[in-house]
């Protein structure tokens, strides 16, 4: 006897109104103004989260990169209005990452972040393609859209730390005490180079944040990712 | 004994396990719309000849379509974007095609006999006003409306008018939708009690993300007349190509994309109404780019009392598919096929149920219901689906016919105004119910959207 399968009839879903979560829209980064609050644990990924290829893994109290593109992004929520510290270090001469901020959704996938948000790039030496990279995707620019406005990394394995400030829709990178970035939104930017650069146009003032793993040939290492709201 | 044959056994049992039995499925190849039939060269009397208002992405595909049916001729366009008029110059062929930023100066020619328009939604309402105060019947692409009271608006002025107004959800002319219509009130499915529609894209031009004209300017475009009634804002080229995705100039899924299932279920059933609800759910998933109307938006209207529930999406690809049900089986409109698949609603095999009687008393139930109701050998009932499928998935010219014949002899078009507003007005619900984050209610006293 054949037995007969059943087809469930498709359920009407008594749908609730609202908008997805997504759409809450409010500042995480809030409280003491003098105090940051480490965002890693020095133990383990709690509070992270990889989308997208290769992974992170934590040695020796450090965030290490594995394969990619992928990125690890803090599950918190959106932050702005706030500095954000990360202290990161390369394994070879040369190696590539990237701290992502004001990225408008949490992510799902690896591409939305790189199109809809910034990247403050970590890569002292641009790819030397046809055509080619150039200052504007160099360490502490937001990635093919800004020039440096001085040259401030320690090169190799040695230890770099990088403060961005999100004040509205400004944003300031520091690196190494030295202001390399000073962006705000409609500054004149460069025409897009390569379809893997960010869409042009304004972000939001508050956004998720998220380290990049590049690749198996670009490992990066990081000690410290803190945040503290400005001063009122 | 496996008279109940599925999908799955019928493929794994190879051909010796259904030798005898009937095909699970037959093709049809329909007819070709008579439009590829017409005669050539059409008399001087019946020419028609009209004037192109909106040359982008839709209206250029528009002039080219329009101008390859015999006796509709192009005699000039306009829009607010230069390289458009170098554009309508090269569709037609015409190096002096005369050209403009101003449609009036269409509407004030007497040699033109009707207008085709594909402006963004937030000029239809101007555009078609205009046009049919002017005496011209007018083509507008879809949605009718960038609002309730702009629909409205435009229906008072076609009939005050006399005029003929067409709405431009083309899919409702092709010869799949007047094959679903034809089945279903032969009573294919029987009366239908529910009906879903689904369409999903997951790609940047899908998600409107257009590249901009690289010429694009204030120098060659009148940005302040293009803002029309939408804020006064600076010129920005992105508004310019990617007006779906802001509600001051657009109406997003709903009005893109879902006003043509909408559109194509009201004529397969034979309705023309509003929806008496509509209850929304959605959000920006996938494209936050900027704009504000949703990527993700699924929808629940009442219909006098059936449910027709929508899922549009652009972060996920589906495809396009109006499923109408009844007792009696399915229709499946898509874009390419029609797929009726009947259904018997009767028991084909003893009940399951029946498993839960012990062994003498189930074995009696099997074997009184097979007495009962085993067909005789040869007797089987047959129940395929059935696909019909056009010669040419290509609608909008049928629709532009549609269109060029009423403007000769004044009979309706297939989507007039109140058929496009209606059609709208979904639209807009879905999307005021998304906004609100609310159910909405249509009220025919007022003409409005209620929470």
């Amino acid at each position: 006897m054949l037995k007969r399968v059943t087809i469930p009839m498709c359920v009407l879903v008594c749908f609730v109104a609202s908008a997805l979560a997504s759409d809450e829209d409010h500042n995480v980064c809030t409280g003491d103004a003098n105090q940051w609050r480490q965002l890693f644990n020095g133990k383990d990924l709690t509070g992270w989260k990889h989308v997208g290829p290769g992974g992170d893994t934590v040695e020796d109290g450090l965030i290490r990169t594995h394969g990619g593109m992928g990125l690890l992004y803090w599950t918190g929520g959106k932050i702005g209005n706030c500095n954000i510290r990360v202290v990161y270090k390369m394994r070879d001469e040369n190696d590539n990452s990237g701290v992502f901020i004001r990225i408008p959704l949490e992510p799902r996938e690896e591409w939305m972040p790189v199109h809809y948000g910034f990247e403050v790039q970590i890569d002292n030496h641009p790819e030397r393609s046809d055509p080619s990279e150039d200052e504007y995707h160099q360490t502490g620019m937001l990635y093919s859209l800004t020039k440096p406005l001085a040259k401030a990394w320690k090169p190799g394995p040695e230890w770099n730390t990088m403060e961005i400030t999100l004040e509205g829709s400004r944003t300031i990178v520091t690196l190494n005490g030295v202001k390399i970035t000073d962006y705000r939104d409609g500054d004149p930017v460069p025409d897009k180079k390569f379809d893997f650069e960010p869409q042009r146009g304004p972000r939001p003032d508050f956004g998720y944040m998220g380290l990049q793993n590049h690749s198996d040939n670009d490992i990066v290492f990081f000690k410290e990712v803190a945040i503290k709201p400005l001063k009122k | 004994m496996k008279k109940n044959l599925s999908r799955r056994a019928f493929l794994q049992g190879g051909t010796v396990a259904v030798a005898g039995s009937a095909l699970l499925s037959k093709t049809v190849l329909l007819n070709a719309h008579p439009l590829d039939a017409l005669p050539q060269p059409v008399a001087p009397s019946d020419r028609v000849r009209f004037g192109m208002i909106g040359i982008g992405m839709q209206g250029s595909g528009l002039l080219a379509g329009a101008i390859t049916i015999p006796g509709i001729e192009c005699v000039a366009a306009a829009d607010l974007y230069d390289g458009r008029h170098t554009l309508a110059k090269e569709i037609t062929g015409n190096t002096s095609l005369p050209t403009t930023r101003h449609y009036q100066e269409l509407l004030d020619q007497k040699d033109i006999d009707c207008i085709v328009a594909a402006v963004p939604d937030h000029w239809h309402r101007r555009v078609v006003v205009d046009a049919c105060n002017a005496g011209k019947d007018i083509y507008c692409e879809k949605p009718m409306s960038h609002t309730v009271a702009d629909g409205f608006a435009m229906v008072d002025a076609a009939q005050k008018n006399n005029r003929i107004v067409q709405i431009g959800s083309q899919r409702v002319s092709s010869v799949l939708c007047a094959k679903a219509r034809e089945m279903y009130h032969d009573g294919a499915i029987g009366d239908v009690s529910m009906v879903e529609l689904t369409l999903g894209r997951n790609d940047p031009t899908g998600a409107w993300e257009y590249p901009p004209p690289p010429d694009l300017s204030t120098q060659t475009l009148d940005w302040d007349t293009w803002l029309n009634d939408a804020p006064k804002i600076p010129f920005n080229k992105y508004h310019f190509a990617r007006w779906r995705c802001w509600r001051n100039y657009g109406t997003g899924v709903a009005g893109d994309l879902m006003v043509h299932l909408i559109s194509g279920m009201l004529v397969t059933l034979g309705w023309n109404e509003t929806p008496r609800s509509a209850t929304a759910m959605g959000g920006i998933s996938r494209w936050p780019d900027g704009r504000d109307m949703p990527d993700l938006h699924t929808v629940l209207f009442d219909y006098h009392g059936i449910p027709v529930y929508v899922r549009l999406g652009l972060g996920t690809e589906t495809q396009e598919l109006a499923r109408f049900m009844g007792p009696k089986g399915i229709l499946d409109t898509g874009e390419f096929e029609l797929r009726h698949s009947p259904q018997a609603g009767i028991d084909l095999d003893p009940s399951y149920y029946a498993n839960s009687f012990p062994a003498k008393l189930r074995d009696e139930y099997f074997k009184q219901w097979h007495a009962e109701h085993d067909p005789q050998l040869g007797k089987e009932p047959v129940h395929e689906d059935t696909v019909y499928r056009g010669h040419d998935w290509d609608d909008m010219r049928p629709h532009l016919h549609n269109f060029f014949q009423s403007v000769k002899s004044r009979k309706p078009v297939v989507e007039d105004a109140v058929f496009g507003n209606n059609a709208a007005v979904a639209c807009h619900m879905a999307n005021e119910s998304y906004f609100r984050k609310s159910p909405v209610t249509w009220d025919a006293a007022s003409k409005t959207v209620k929470s």
